[in-house]
């Protein structure tokens, strides 16, 4: 960890200190710009009204006076909208980009891409329909010997209800929203093993996994519960694999561990899957990473400790990497 | 009127308690039938290794001229374990044996660089490592069903059922003192 502060110290003083400048720079730029566009806009606007006011009949007022405030905004957004974009892309082409090399030389990032759909559907992790899915921030490439991919996603599904007067709404309900990441897992397998967070341990806990496995038994459905030796990791976790020898093959024992480990350093409920020989994990978030300081904030020059922030967020890679020792490669695959 | 009712009843405690006995039975022969199959996977992946050993031998005896007697040893290990004649107990003690013959073949590997380096004897090494994880893999799950087997032998309301068509528990697989010994980094840093 020192040495990579170390690094990013000096990297900073060289390289990244010039680029916060220039970011800065272009952040006011853009935020003076949307000041100005908006003053001309909100300023034409209440002029527009003053004069309503005298033409159109009072009754008549709050309408004219909505529709001409929400068209400036509308106005507003779409001036600006270039100008904002412009403002992301040049954070993460300059800053995330250039942070990306650090973690490893071989690491990619595209910031308009994701882990698609398809990829994580395969994952089974979440089961429910997706009606809305977002991705972004991709990174891709190797840490050591293995080959990973990890995005932000939102995923979401709908829901249409219907009102006594006939009116719908609609609401979308978040299924996942956070960081997923797919990599090559160091064992090959054939069966699925998928490692929820789980609902508790205890009697009660205890009774139901019983309910899920009968459940599961009556369906003929090919996963079953796997009850693991460790008691901790059972606490965190519940288990369902098709193949009870291969779902102890993919956990071994020191796994177990370091998914444990893993799990409360992150501190939140992770949720992995081992399918077709690669390993996935959803890593809930509610924060929005890679993003640029925000345009309304003070001063927002990035300083050395958000460099780092940043750079601990891409990290994240090459820490499940370390954390789950996937780059041991003493077995068959290769 | 009384008479019927009491009939019904009757016949609603028979039929369910018929059903209980049923599902608790079936249960009980589905546990066993886990722990019968989780020992047959055991035995697929101990017949791999079987497999690899005259490899490994072949592919090392030409570069470890003094580690002959090893290398015997291995090989009559792995004829007493596949000739099908002995107790379940002696077979999981010669299966030890043969983990820690192969732990101490490994080791003086340590002192051929030639062999440690060399494709051959890479791959096999992968493939002894992929069966020996696949040996405890099957082994834990093993454990996993007969825990899961004696629970049901031991508790209520199963316990009873178990007892009426003669079940008994089983015992678990525990890795044996030599085979405890093959991880203890240690020992291995004195040779």
């Amino acid at each position: 960890m020192t040495d990579h502060t170390t690094t990013l110290a000096s990297l900073y003083e060289r390289e990244l200190r010039p680029i916060a400048t220039e970011l800065e720079q272009h952040r006011r730029s853009v935020r003076q710009r949307a000041m100005v566009v908006g003053l001309g806009l909100f300023g034409g606007t209440a002029l527009l009204l003053l004069l309503s006011l005298i033409i159109v009949p009072t009754s008549f007022f709050f309408f004219v006076a909505f529709g001409l405030i929400a068209l400036a905004v509308v106005a507003w957004n779409a001036l600006m909208n270039g100008a904002f974009q412009n403002y992301r892309r040049s954070f993460k082409d300059n800053v995330i980009t250039r942070l990306v090399k650090l973690v490893d030389d071989s690491l990619q990032y595209a910031p308009g891409q994701g882990i698609s759909r398809e990829e994580f559907r395969t994952s089974q992790l979440y089961t429910h329909g997706i009606d809305r899915y977002k991705c972004e921030d991709l990174f891709y490439g190797l840490v050591g010997a293995t080959d990973i991919r990890f995005s932000e996603i939102h995923a979401e599904y709908k829901q249409t209800s219907t009102d006594s007067k006939g009116n719908t709404t609609t609401t979308y309900h978040t299924i996942f929203k956070g960081v997923f990441f797919i990599g090559d897992f160091h064992k090959d397998f054939l069966g699925q093993t998928i490692v929820m967070p789980s609902g508790g341990s205890g009697l009660l806990a205890d009774f139901g996994r019983t309910l899920q496995n009968f459940g599961t038994t009556l369906i003929g459905q090919g996963d079953r519960i796997v009850q693991l030796e460790d008691p901790e990791f059972m606490e965190l976790f519940s288990v369902r694999s098709t193949d009870q020898v291969e779902a102890r093959y993919i956990l071994s024992t020191s796994l177990m561990r370091r998914l444990i480990e893993f799990r409360t350093r992150l501190n939140t409920p992770i949720a992995v899957s081992f399918i077709n020989s690669n390993i996935y994990i959803a890593i809930p978030t509610t924060k929005d990473h890679f993003e640029p300081p925000g345009l309304w904030s003070g001063n927002a020059q990035l300083s050395m400790q958000q460099f780092e922030a940043y750079l601990e967020d891409i990290r994240l890679a090459a820490a499940i990497v370390e954390d789950l020792n996937l780059n041991t490669r003493i077995w068959s695959k290769q | 009127m009384g008479g019927s009712l009491i009939f019904i009843l009757l016949i609603v405690i028979v039929l369910a308690g018929a059903v209980t006995f049923l599902v608790l039975y079936n249960s009980l022969i589905g546990k066993r039938n886990q722990v019968d199959q989780a020992f047959a996977s055991i035995d697929v992946m101990l017949k791999k290794r079987y497999d690899l050993i005259p490899n490994l031998i072949a592919t090392v005896q030409t570069y470890m001229g003094h580690e002959r007697a090893l290398l015997t040893e291995l090989t009559e290990l792995r004829t007493r374990a596949m000739a099908g004649d002995i107790t379940p107990e002696q077979r999981v003690a010669t299966e030890n044996q043969i983990s820690g013959a192969i732990g101490r073949l490994m080791v003086s590997v340590e002192n051929y660089p030639d062999l440690k380096s060399s494709q051959n004897f890479l791959q096999l090494q992968a493939s002894l490592n992929e069966t020996e994880e696949q040996i405890s893999a099957s082994r834990r799950a093993y454990n996993a069903a007969v825990t899961d087997y004696n629970n049901a032998v031991q508790m209520v309301p199963t316990n009873i059922i178990a007892g009426m068509i003669g079940m008994q528990p089983r015992t678990l697989f525990v890795a044996a003192e030599a085979e405890r010994r093959n991880v203890d980094v240690q020992s291995m840093f004195q040779r």
